[in-house]
């Protein structure tokens, strides 16, 4: 409080005291979230019977440990499914422009939320996990529709693109990125503690979901949530000021910046040409050569506030297309490739610091983890055999950087949310600061685990930082 | 050297950054920028002197015009108001008008010919609307004499300018000195610099980046290098010249190339481990197409152009000690100062030769040198750019992209399309944004779309 005092003399009495309380709360709202029980969730079945035109259910109950977690499903073409009952949901829908079922749990404990499904065809039909926020037992359900003289009358099933779900960030506890919808979503932003593989404590700035009244629901990660626009929809982002930790002006306040879709100059977030700091709602939609990887960040005084964590993904959607074109995939990862250096995240390094002459990262990060070797990914999805994953690479590090598969061969799709003229076949490839590729790999027949990894390089001749390899896992 | 925190400096800076959107778009707002001639045609007798007049309203932006040289045609400047530059570039051939954005303009133009003809003057470049465009004079016969023909073309002088010093031969197409001095970043965190630099004439300061030389593609050029600083340096053009031979102080070399390639291309001192090159020794050559508004021959077309010429220095640890003539340890670099055309991003985001400001709907080709050691991600804000060449490699497949890595070293071209708007370009790594630690005086400029 003391040192606060002292650096916030420009600023009139009363207004330091409420910031300084508003510090407070919000370092207590973390320390509530963050200590929550181990949270998991189960299935009541893995198999549902049912005949031709009549309906079943199953259900998904667990606790959320106070933390948001979301759940999808994947739409098997010709299964109707809608929603039943819920308790505890932030949301809970079918969203078949996307493939997918979503079950997102509203952070109060225990949730549980009834799915109902039916039928005009005989078959059996798979509804797929694709995304578990936390543990999840069983994950995939399979729906047997027995033929009973048939009735054909009915719609036959799901509109939209369907097919297999799109979702699928395998998460492990804790490490859990919200993704959040584009068209209405209303962005907060609070300070969040981490300790570091090393026990040092960093102190990070991230965009949270929360409206009025903040509080961000204990939605908060590291890097921000996943911002996901369908393609031909309207985007609007509210940035609400309220409680956010911020510098002393000329640098105070925030904004977004939706980095990659092009936005008119009112939209872009940048205060030297005029975006307001103080809260805004950026408005904005794409036509569909953005179908693919993005990012956003805050734009006021760039070289603190996204080195602080004010970033994450955004991502145009087009179903389970990887872009307007191209092909379509099963199972989806986004992996938001960072660089910490800590003297960046200090109370020092404020203003026009001379901190800022120099980068020298300590973390390397992906998804906010450090992933320091293949038996402690920074994250897992769980894929399937076979399947076609899309990864997609979203670089707001600061740094060069690498990607690969450890020597398996992909294609790379889309470089900066653009489709390629022509996709590349290769073992790695390059994610420049501000840039995303994308890229897809068909997995092998049989089960087995890859270990996709980023190796972060210096700018001066491209060699590898000490500790600058992080590893995922991802098992099939 | 010294960095000096001028308070005042801050303060008015962030003022005039925080106007800089209302500015811009008042002045473009104002009126629509046009230019007309005076007329499209001058009819004169062998002899004698006749004149045409562009006169217009720039609307408070830096605009050109250029107009071919018709062989046997005489040209000369006259009067004029309110203009950069205004000058006969026979060496490249072409006339150049370029306003200095104070608005209204004039410049009236003399022609005169010793032979009779049709002579037609070719707008070959208008960044504002122009009309008439060309400007045809027809010469009558009068019994006249043929002393001059050839009208301006000679091989001459040019580019290098003045020769006035010991060694230069004056004899090639450019003429470049090398000599020791400073380079002043303006703005909060801002410094002067001690640096060595290649410059356009004996004894002047060194510029960083060097002169723009320019050349067209399969025509021969030579540039002459003079080295007046008091030790060994080289001049070499990557991918275009070979010679990685010394120049001894006080001596001179002269390289004489053809370039094949339209493009652009990095020329640099080679020698030392990159010091000399850190120190301020590189520039860009530009070589142009046989065709207006291509790239290169049977390339992609383009309304306007830039060139960005990317440069980082560690001051303490590299230039500090160098100019000193004390050694430098090349393992560490530590850069804190990014330059983009030898600028801070204040000033680069104000100066019209570096600012990519155009119509809206026009594309705009920029091209970029990375003279530095640092790799520089480039974030464009407002479109994305089609990227169709690196290193002097034309591209078959023009990618789309916002972010573009250009490698220490390297050079790139890419075509951005204008829409409406003010939006930045900077680069997307930390420090590198910076002065010395000062937010957003290290690589950024605008792009504009009018």
């Amino acid at each position: 409080m003391k040192n606060l005092n002292s650096s916030s003399r420009t600023i009139g009495t009363s207004t330091l005291k409420y910031t300084g309380l508003m510090l407070c709360l919000t370092i207590l709202a973390f320390v509530t979230t963050n200590t929550a029980s181990a949270a998991s969730a189960s299935l009541s079945t893995d198999t549902v019977n049912i005949s031709v035109g009549s309906n079943g259910s199953w259900t998904i109950s667990g606790n959320d440990g106070g933390n948001y977690r979301q759940f999808r499903w994947s739409l098997p073409s010709g299964l109707n499914v809608s929603t039943g009952s819920s308790s505890n949901m932030y949301r809970f829908r079918v969203r078949s422009d996307r493939g997918y079922l979503q079950v997102y749990t509203s952070g109060r404990g225990s949730f549980s939320a009834t799915v109902n499904v039916s039928s005009n065809n005989a078959g059996s039909y798979t509804m797929q996990n694709t995304r578990a926020d936390i543990s999840l037992n069983p994950r995939d359900v399979t729906v047997n529709v027995g033929s009973s003289g048939g009735s054909s009358g009915g719609s036959g099933g799901m509109d939209g693109g369907g097919g297999m779900g799109g979702g699928g960030m395998g998460g492990g506890a804790g490490g859990a990125v919200p993704v959040l919808d584009a068209t209405n979503v209303s962005l907060v932003v609070r300070s969040l503690n981490r300790t570091m593989s090393d026990g040092q404590n960093v102190t990070f700035w991230v965009f949270c979901e929360g409206g009025m009244g903040g509080g961000g629901g204990g939605g908060c990660s590291l890097p921000s949530p996943v911002l996901e626009l369908g393609v031909g929809q309207q985007a609007n982002i509210n940035l609400n000021m309220m409680m956010a930790p911020q510098e002393q002006p000329p640098y105070h306040g925030h904004t977004i910046h939706p980095h990659g879709v092009d936005v008119p100059q009112s939209e872009d977030g940048v205060p030297e040409t005029g975006a307001p700091v103080l809260g805004d709602t950026y408005s904005f939609s794409v036509d569909s050569r953005y179908v693919g990887s993005h990012m956003y960040h805050c734009h006021v005084h760039t070289v603190k506030h996204l080195e602080m964590g004010m970033y994450g993904a955004l991502i145009v959607k087009n179903g389970n297309r990887i872009n307007n074109n191209g092909p379509t995939y099963d199972f989806e990862w986004n992996m938001v490739l960072s660089t910490v250096d800590p003297a960046y995240h200090t109370n020092a390094a404020v203003q026009d610091s001379m901190v800022f002459a120099d980068y020298n990262p300590r973390y390397f990060l992906i998804n906010g983890q450090e992933g320091l070797s293949t038996g402690s990914p920074a994250e897992t999805l769980t894929a399937a055999p076979g399947a076609r994953v899309a990864i997609r690479l979203i670089g707001i590090h600061s740094v060069n950087s690498t990607f690969s598969l450890g020597g398996r061969s992909f294609t790379v799709h889309n470089v900066d949310g653009f489709a390629l003229p022509n996709p590349k076949n290769v073992t790695s490839v390059e994610v420049s600061p501000g840039q995303t590729k994308d890229i897809m790999v068909t997995l092998p027949t049989g089960s087995g685990s890859i270990y996709p990894r980023v190796t972060y390089r210096n700018l001066r001749n491209n060699g590898a930082y000490g500790n600058g390899t992080v590893y995922t896992r991802l098992d099939y | 050297m010294d960095v000096t925190h001028t308070t005042v400096w801050r303060s008015a800076f962030r003022y005039l950054s925080a106007l800089l959107s209302l500015f811009l778009i008042s002045t473009s707002s104002a009126w629509a920028a046009s230019a007309s001639l005076s007329t499209d045609t001058v009819n004169v007798s062998v002899g004698q002197t006749g004149s045409w007049t562009i006169s217009g309203n720039d609307s408070g932006n830096q605009r050109e015009f250029r107009w071919s040289l018709p062989s046997g045609l005489n040209i000369s400047t006259g009067a004029s108001s309110n203009l950069n530059r205004f000058r006969v570039r026979s060496d490249r051939g072409y006339l150049q008008v370029e306003t200095d954005g104070r608005g209204s303009f004039s410049a009236t133009v003399n022609v005169s010919s010793n032979s009779t003809g049709s002579f037609t003057m070719n707008n070959i470049r208008a960044e504002i609307s122009l009309s008439p465009n060309d400007v045809t004079v027809n010469v009558g016969g009068s019994g006249g004499g043929g002393s001059t023909g050839g009208g301006d073309t000679g091989g001459g002088s040019t580019g290098g300018g003045d020769t006035g010093g010991g060694t230069a031969s004056g004899n090639a197409d450019y003429t470049l000195f090398i000599e020791p001095g400073f380079l002043t970043i303006n703005g909060d965190g801002g410094a002067v610099i001690d640096v060595w630099g290649y410059t356009d004439a004996n004894g002047a300061p060194p510029m960083v980046p060097g002169p723009i030389l320019e050349a067209t593609q399969g025509q021969t050029i030579s540039v002459e290098v003079v080295n007046n600083n008091n030790r060994n340096h080289n001049f070499v053009i990557q991918g275009v010249t070979n010679d990685t031979g010394s120049i001894a102080p006080g001596s001179s070399k002269t390289y004489t190339f053809t370039p094949n390639q339209g493009g652009v291309f990095f020329y640099r001192d080679t020698l030392d481990s990159n010091v000399n090159r850190e120190m301020g020794l590189h520039g860009a050559l530009i070589v142009r197409s046989n065709s207006n508004n291509r790239v290169w021959d049977g390339g992609p077309s383009y309304n306007i152009e830039r060139l960005w010429v990317l440069a980082d220095m560690d001051v303490p640890r590299w230039n500090d000690r160098a100019s000193n003539g004390q050694s430098v340890s090349t393992g560490t670099y530590r850069p804190n100062y990014f330059m983009i055309n030898g600028q801070g991003g204040f000033d680069g985001m104000h100066d019209p030769n570096t600012i990519l400001e155009g119509n809206s709907g026009q594309v705009g080709l920029v091209r970029i040198v990375n003279a530095g050691q640092f790799d520089q991600s480039l974030h464009w804000h407002g479109n994305h750019f089609r990227v169709i060449s690196r290193n002097g490699q034309h591209l078959n497949d023009f990618e789309w992209q916002d972010t573009i890595n250009v490698k220490a070293g390297q050079t790139m071209m890419v075509l951005y399309q204008l829409r409406g708007g003010i939006f930045p370009m900077h680069v997307h790594t930390a420090q590198m944004e910076t002065a010395n630690g000062v937010y957003l005086n290290g690589t950024a400029t605008l792009i504009v779309g009018n």
